[in-house]
């Protein structure tokens, strides 16, 4: 098993309450990321975050980047517990919009800008993005003359320039293919462990791939009565620390059979999200 | 395509010469009009004449509607811009009376009427754009750490500059339309509109048919204009659409 220790709380939804018009969305929402360590290397924090269509997983995603403003409640970053605020971490979005009035590489300069101020080493962090992202063919094209599959990459590398340890992603596995679900979910492994403090936040309804790269769980769902319905607004009902269970770090966790019973653990819980 | 309508042309143009119904005039009379139109009465230079006030009245509208409607984010301005859309529904008739009282020439007050009416439509459409911006864009900017001001510039402005050429296109229209009438308001200056109105006066069928021939095929031509320099600035507005 996986040594490890966890350190500073890092990120920290606290009592977050959202209602739109008479409709309660969210109550109550508490979450946590603490900084997993582990000796020896650089382990940054994936959480997978799950939960049925239309609970109020990209609402959530919009208050802890600062874009909507809770009824009430906060949404704490880092050590300094730093209040959430428009850029302090990164979004791609669910339909992951682009700037279709500029071509590939303008979409990633005008992202870089604010990070990269020397134009040399902004280029060379660009076009190494590019080719990782197998994108370079397309750096002169319109996003309206992308794959959707290839408006995500340059979605998802355009934050990248942009954020410095956070990163929020609403449904990255969505409409790829499985080498490219595969070749993303080795991508944010990779980007997670850039930095101890690297934090990615993944929603998404592949739990199998979500799971397999993830160190956290949150399941989010609503209070329900007898007959199933339900009696409140939305909040992280369960949350699976993977590193506990020795199922996170793992290159072969698909193969371990405890993996697939906490999948299977998953499935039957979602029935009652 | 393009067999289809000279195809369509054709037929069309054996009909008329054909037609036995007298009161249309023949394309030879047409012609013919047109080159006594242009030897004695200016045509050439009345056409000029009305395009340069048509043209002139669009860009000083297109800057006046353009300021206002970028501003109508602000939501101090918002209420402007919806009180100008409002002003579609005011008739030209009896404004110009008004407009008289503080223009100076002539030529003012044409170019003063020509602004109000294509401004009040102008910036109908530019706020309805704005407007109907989705909020994700927006999100968009400000994740990537823009402050508001370039919020505006990057999603309203940039992002929504091909739309301005097709609103200043549809515009150019309206414009178009309303000249000969402007024109009919303060006749000193001359121009196609008064060239019209005068033959029209007279009963002459083949000269005015003639005139309203010119004013088609000039309009015709400018709108196509206007749709090429959208292209060509814009390469990437036409990119979604089928064809
Ligand atoms: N403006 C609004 N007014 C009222 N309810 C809204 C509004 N916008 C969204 N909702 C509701 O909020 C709930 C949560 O939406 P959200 O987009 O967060 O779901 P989600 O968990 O991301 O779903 P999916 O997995 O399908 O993307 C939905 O039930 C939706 O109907
Ligand atoms: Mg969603």
């Amino acid at each position: 098993m996986a040594q490890y220790s966890y350190k500073d709380t890092i990120l920290k939804v606290d009592n977050v309450n959202l209602t739109l018009g008479d409709k309660v969305i969210l109550e109550n929402v508490n979450a946590e990321v603490r900084d997993a360590t582990r000796p020896g290397s650089v382990k940054g924090q994936i959480v997978g975050f799950l939960g049925p269509s239309g609970i109020g997983k990209t609402k959530l995603f919009e208050i802890m980047a600062g874009l909507l403003k809770p009824t009430s409640g906060n949404v704490y970053y880092g050590p300094d517990k730093e209040p959430a605020h428009p850029g302090c971490t990164g979004v791609v979005q669910q339909n992951y919009p682009l700037f279709m009035h500029r071509t590939v590489l303008g979409n990633l300069e005008i992202a870089a800008v604010k990070n990269y101020k020397n134009a040399d080493e902004r280029k060379t962090r660009i076009f190494s993005l590019l080719d990782r992202f197998k994108l370079r063919p397309y750096q002169d094209s319109y996003p309206a003359q992308l794959s959707g599959g290839q408006k995500q990459r340059v979605a998802i590398a355009q934050q990248l320039l942009c954020t410095d340890n956070f990163l929020l992603m609403d449904e990255p596995f969505s409409g790829l293919d499985i080498n490219m679900v595969e070749e993303v979910s080795e991508m944010i492994v990779e980007i997670a462990n850039m930095n101890e403090h690297n934090t990615i936040i993944i929603v998404s309804h592949d739990i199998v791939s979500t799971a397999a790269i993830a160190d956290n769980l949150w399941l989010m769902g609503r209070e329900k009565d007898k007959d199933g319905n339900p009696t409140s607004g939305s909040k992280i009902k369960y949350t699976f620390d993977l590193l506990e269970r020795g199922l996170a770090w793992r290159e072969d966790i698909r193969k371990i059979p405890e993996f697939t019973e906490m999948i299977n653990e998953i499935r039957d819980l979602f029935h009652n999200l | 395509m393009a067999i289809m309508i000279a195809i369509q042309m054709a037929v069309f143009l054996v009909l008329w010469t054909t037609s036995s119904f007298r009161l249309i005039p023949t394309p030879m009379e047409i012609l013919k009009s047109l080159q006594s139109l242009i030897a004695s009465q200016n045509l050439i230079y009345e056409l000029w004449n009305s395009t340069w006030l048509c043209l002139k009245s669009l860009l000083i509208a297109t800057i006046i509607s353009l300021i206002i409607s970028y501003a109508t984010v602000i939501p101090f301005f918002k209420p402007i811009g919806y009180l100008i859309s409002k002003f579609r529904f005011w008739t030209l008739v009896g404004l110009s009376f008004v407009f008289t009282l503080i223009t100076h020439s002539g030529h003012e007050l044409k170019v003063t009427l020509m602004v109000f009416g294509i401004t009040v439509f102008f910036v109908t459409s530019m706020v309805s754009i704005i407007q109907s911006i989705p909020k994700y864009e927006f999100y968009h900017a400000r994740t990537l750490r823009m402050n508001e001001w370039q919020v505006v510039w990057e999603v309203i402005i940039l992002g929504r500059l091909d739309q301005v050429l097709e609103v200043i296109r549809q515009n150019f229209a309206i414009a178009w339309m309303m000249l000969t009438m402007v024109e009919g308001i303060s006749r000193a200056e001359g121009g196609i509109g008064v060239l019209l109105l005068n033959n029209n006066k007279l009963l002459r069928l083949s000269d005015v048919f003639a005139i309203q021939l010119v004013i088609l095929l000039m309009g015709i031509f400018l709108d196509y204009t206007i749709g090429k320099l959208r292209e060509f600035f814009f390469p990437y507005s036409k990119l979604t659409l089928e064809k």
